[in-house]
């Protein structure tokens, strides 16, 4: 016993120390639902050995033997900041630039509802009765944080001001195996997003000239939707060669994207108290219309992992698995919403708001997850513990408050108690992303300003500001980035 | 453990690549400051900047600063920003800001003592609220009090810069360069060694057009040369006469007639009334280059002769007086005669208005300033405006009358050593005096240092 407590502590130490030159995935998610595998720093493809297995490897859930429930919550603290650039308001000098354009700051920004009390993981997994069968039907949001605010006036509000995104994902899965030596799984996903708003500032001024600190005729645009249904499919299996080799491989493959049918809300940051009615009116056609549709692109993704059982006869002591997550997160290529040739009018002015593209420019992401478990007291506690690191998915020019585009990397602890047929099981995670800077020159998010009339490649001195040459608009995601997680996972499981 | 450090020394790389390791400030670099030593009230702050910027300098007697000054105009990676009218023998604070690509800087505050100005700088006194006149442009003129010197001075008296002329010169004329770096003045020799100076703003420079024979006003054209009066002395029933005559110089000096009063007038018949050997008197000048500042064929020029108590209008093309305001041999007359000016400084001149400072019109010992509205078609001067001051001030010679909005003119009694700002109904709203005995040349006007023009 003491020779394999201190076989699993050099492994989890290993794990650990190594796993900080590992990488994994970002974009719209943060880490992994069920406390198994966020306890295991999500390295858990292999092993996958509970209902959560419908979305890491479907395959695992023959693992299981049995009939189980498994009931959670994810308890995460998402705390995000922003300090955007000084910038020099040009809109404040004199039109002859003898009165110089005031030095302007920007206080630091961060998420106003930073914990996610409520994010559920329900499950049930059985073989009814058939050995080498298994099947599963699962109900949770995926890990992530499903809603960030900021202050309306802030220095990030050209890139947004607020986002909530509430997705769950339907989960019907099946998975055969044969004998020891190889399983293979499926799982059909259904992605609904009851809840999908964003809302930024954008500048309705029509003149050359930029605003990039205010502007008089700041509007404030949110749009709000939903797209209850998106196919998703999720293929696993897994190969145990030796009885201390487990392999696992899965991958969702199918290249969906959430559209939703969405309704835009517009207003003056600021009406002109002096002017009557003073409102942005929406129409199509003479016909008063606000519907616009929202397109997100999901990653298809691969996991692969290797784990290594140390076992006692039977009877496993402890385990390392490490996985790589590749996904295909430069199929989004920019959020889009696209107003059907909606036209705004205010202040005497009539606008096509046409297509507003919030420009990403991801990347595909590699993630490495390095974890194991080790049973401290046989069908009483096991810990866990795991590391991870993914690169970035975004590059610093398109840095976005919405998503943390930066590396993230982070460690988590678990624990599961037994308590006959019951297991408790908690995880704890620290997730954090490198820092993310930008410049303002290096920067290519900027201000909307559907009104304006700057054409590509924006050199034209006469509609382009000419102290934003090469830009339609001023930059507005310049300066730095910081995010990080503290996750509790918390689930009971009951094998029958 | 030399291994577990490579691991860690990896992990650290890792986590951090891809992460924008761009430079995350944009401040200047080795920005330093000094006093100007050729002018006390100037401070250069010099900087630079990892790639080419556009930047300008806050200052202040007080850490936050307060005052700014103009944005650089070019973009440049060595840069130096001069900082006007600075009281000397002060500590000020300052602290440059940048724009370099599209993205902002800024320096710490640092600090820099002024230097100590020279004895022979006059003081100037001022009477009237500068907020409740309006009087809010520095004035560029020559002073003459021990040594010929040239100003700029602020609505509240104080010099912004200057520069001493240490050699035995007349100085009537002052101007800004169109380049907007320097100051121009004519340095009048006696002996006949006169030329056009031109002195940096920033003291950094002093060059000198040699002009023979110049006389008490030039004016910088848009080619850059310049017109300027310039004696033109003949021999009239053997008695050696000077006249006067419109020369254009190159910035390299050689010059060129463009007409000559001899031309439009003959002492036989139109004598001057001035000291003996001088004839015309030609006391300001002023060019209206026409619609197009590059065709020079539609240049006019207007030329005030004091000796002859007349203006004249002399186009390039002609070199000929086509229009004569005045006394001698008028075309234009005056719709009532007690309006006449005599003896006349300097003056605005368009096709439709005349202002100008009248050295004796009002009567003996009495100058005025008067403005009139000009009818070239009926040929008619009718008196629009005048400003005579309580007690009276009388001016000997030059003088000039600004035009300012609202129907404001800022008067110069040149021999009294005065300014006077005065309202639309000829009442005195502000007023500058300079230092017993101190006179004043022509003036012209200019909202800032950084960015200076010569407005009439």
């Amino acid at each position: 016993m003491k020779q394999h407590f201190l076989t699993g502590l050099c492994a989890t130490t290993a794990a650990l120390t190594l796993s900080a030159a590992a990488r994994a995935d970002g974009g719209y998610f943060d880490g992994v639902k069920g406390a198994h595998a966020a306890g295991r720093g999500g390295a858990f493809t292999a092993r996958a050995d509970d209902v959560s297995a419908v979305e890491l490897n479907p395959a695992g859930l023959t693992h299981i033997g049995t009939t189980i429930i498994q009931i959670g919550n994810r308890f995460s603290y998402n705390q995000r900041t922003y300090q955007r650039n000084p910038t020099l308001d040009w809109s404040q000098s004199g039109t002859d630039e003898t009165t110089p354009p005031p030095y302007v700051t920007f206080a630091k920004v961060s998420n106003k509802t930073p914990v996610q009390a409520l994010d559920p993981f329900i499950g049930v997994a059985s073989n009814f009765g058939l050995a080498d069968w298994a099947f599963a039907f699962a109900l949770f949001s995926p890990a992530g944080t499903a809603r960030e605010v900021y202050p309306n006036d802030g220095g990030q509000r050209y890139m947004m001001t607020r986002r909530n995104a509430q997705m769950i994902d339907w989960n019907l899965s099946a998975a055969w195996k044969y004998h020891e030596l190889f399983g293979l799984g499926v799982t059909l996903q259904s992605v609904a997003v009851p809840t999908l708003e964003y809302g930024l500032v954008i500048d309705g001024s029509p003149y050359p000239h930029g605003n990039p600190v205010s502007s008089g005729l700041d509007i404030r645009a949110n749009v709000k939707g939903s797209d209850l249904f998106t196919l998703n499919a999720i293929l696993g299996a897994w190969v145990r060669p030796t009885p201390n080799l487990e392999i696992g491989l899965s991958g969702q493959v199918l290249p969906s994207e959430i559209q939703t049918k969405s309704k835009l809300a517009v207003s003056f940051v600021q009406p002109d108290p002096t002017l009557p009615n003073d409102t942005v009116t929406l129409e199509r056609n003479n016909v008063p219309a606000n519907d616009v549709t929202l397109t997100l692109p999901l990653p298809m993704t691969a996991r692969l992992g290797a784990r290594y059982r140390y076992l006692d006869g039977d009877r496993e002591i402890f385990d390392v698995e490490l996985d790589g997550v590749y996904e295909t997160w430069s199929r989004v290529k920019d959020f889009r919403l696209d107003s059907n040739n909606i036209v705004a009018s205010y202040r005497g002015q009539n606008v096509n708001i046409g297509v507003i593209d919030i420009a990403k420019d991801w990347r595909d992401t590699f993630g490495i997850h390095l974890g194991g478990d080790f049973v401290v007291v046989p069908k009483r506690a096991t810990v866990r513990a795991g590391v991870y690191y993914e690169t970035p998915v975004g590059t610093p020019a398109y840095a976005n408050v919405d998503f943390s585009d930066g590396a993230q990397y982070g460690g988590a602890l678990g624990a599961s108690v037994y308590f006959g047929k019951v297991e408790v099981a908690v995880a704890g995670e620290y997730r954090a992303q490198s820092t993310v800077y930008v410049s303002d020159s290096n920067s290519r998010v900027y201000q909307q300003k559907p009104a304006g009339s700057c054409p590509a490649p924006y050199t034209d001195g006469t509609n382009c500001d000419p102290r934003y040459t090469g830009a339609p608009s001023p930059p507005v995601n310049g300066g730095t980035y910081d995010a990080y997680s503290i996750v509790g996972s918390l689930e009971a499981i009951y094998r029958f | 453990m030399r291994a577990a450090a490579r691991v860690l020394t990896l992990a650290s790389t890792l986590a951090t690549a891809g992460c924008g390791d761009e430079a995350k400030s944009f401040a200047p670099a080795d920005v330093r400051a000094g006093a100007n030593p050729a002018v006390a009230t100037l401070v250069d702050v010099q900087w630079t900047t990892s790639a080419p910027a556009v930047g300008y300098v806050g200052y202040g007697t007080t850490p936050s600063l307060g005052s700014v000054s103009a944005i650089e105009r070019t973009s440049t990676t060595q840069h130096k920003v001069s900082l006007f009218g600075l009281t000397p023998g002060t500590t000020y604070y300052y602290q440059v800001v940048i724009w370099q690509g599209h993205d902002a800087g800024e320096s710490q505050v640092q600090s820099v003592t002024t230097g100590a100005v020279p004895t022979t700088l006059p003081t100037f006194t001022t009477t009237g609220d500068t907020s409740e006149s309006g009087m809010d442009e520095l004035v560029l003129m020559p002073v003459t009090t021990t040594k010929p010197l040239v100003v700029v001075v602020s609505p509240k008296g104080q010099v912004l810069w200057y520069h001493e002329e240490d050699r035995p010169r007349t100085v009537t004329r002052a101007r800004f360069s169109s380049d907007k770096a320097s100051v121009l003045y004519d340095a009048i020799d006696a002996g006949g060694d006169s030329e056009i100076v031109r002195v940096a703003l920033d003291g950094s420079s002093q060059s000198a057009v040699p002009v023979k024979g110049l006389g008490n006003d030039f004016v910088q054209l848009t080619n850059g040369n310049f017109a300027a009066l310039a004696a033109d002395t003949r021999d009239s029933n053997g008695m050696m006469l000077r006249g006067d005559k419109l020369v254009e110089v190159t910035p390299g000096g050689t010059a060129t007639d463009v007409a000559s009063i001899w031309n439009c007038f003959n002492p036989a018949t139109a004598p001057g009334d001035g000291p003996a050997g001088e004839w015309t008197g030609a006391s300001a000048l002023v060019v209206d280059e026409g619609a197009s500042k590059t065709d020079e064929s539609d240049d006019v020029f207007y030329v005030a002769l004091r000796d002859l108590s007349t203006i004249v209008r002399i186009p390039r093309a002609t070199g000929k007086c086509d229009t004569v305001i005045g006394k001698t041999m008028p075309t234009v007359s005056f719709a009532d005669p007690a309006d006449a000016f005599a003896h006349p400084g300097g003056f605005n001149a368009s096709s439709t208005d005349l202002a100008v400072l009248d050295a004796d019109g009002a009567g003996a010992g009495t100058s005025r300033a008067i403005e009139y509205a000009l009818d070239l078609t009926a040929n008619t001067a009718t008196k629009s405006w005048s400003y005579t001051p309580s007690p009276a001030v009388h001016v000997t010679s030059l003088g000039h009358v600004s035009q300012l909005t609202q129907g404001r003119r800022l008067v110069n009694w040149s021999t009294a050593g005065r300014l006077d700002l005065a309202d639309k109904n000829g009442a005195q709203l502000w007023s500058l005096t300079g230092p017993a005995g101190a006179t004043f040349g022509h003036h012209v006007r200019t909202d800032s240092l950084d960015d200076p023009s010569s407005k009439p």
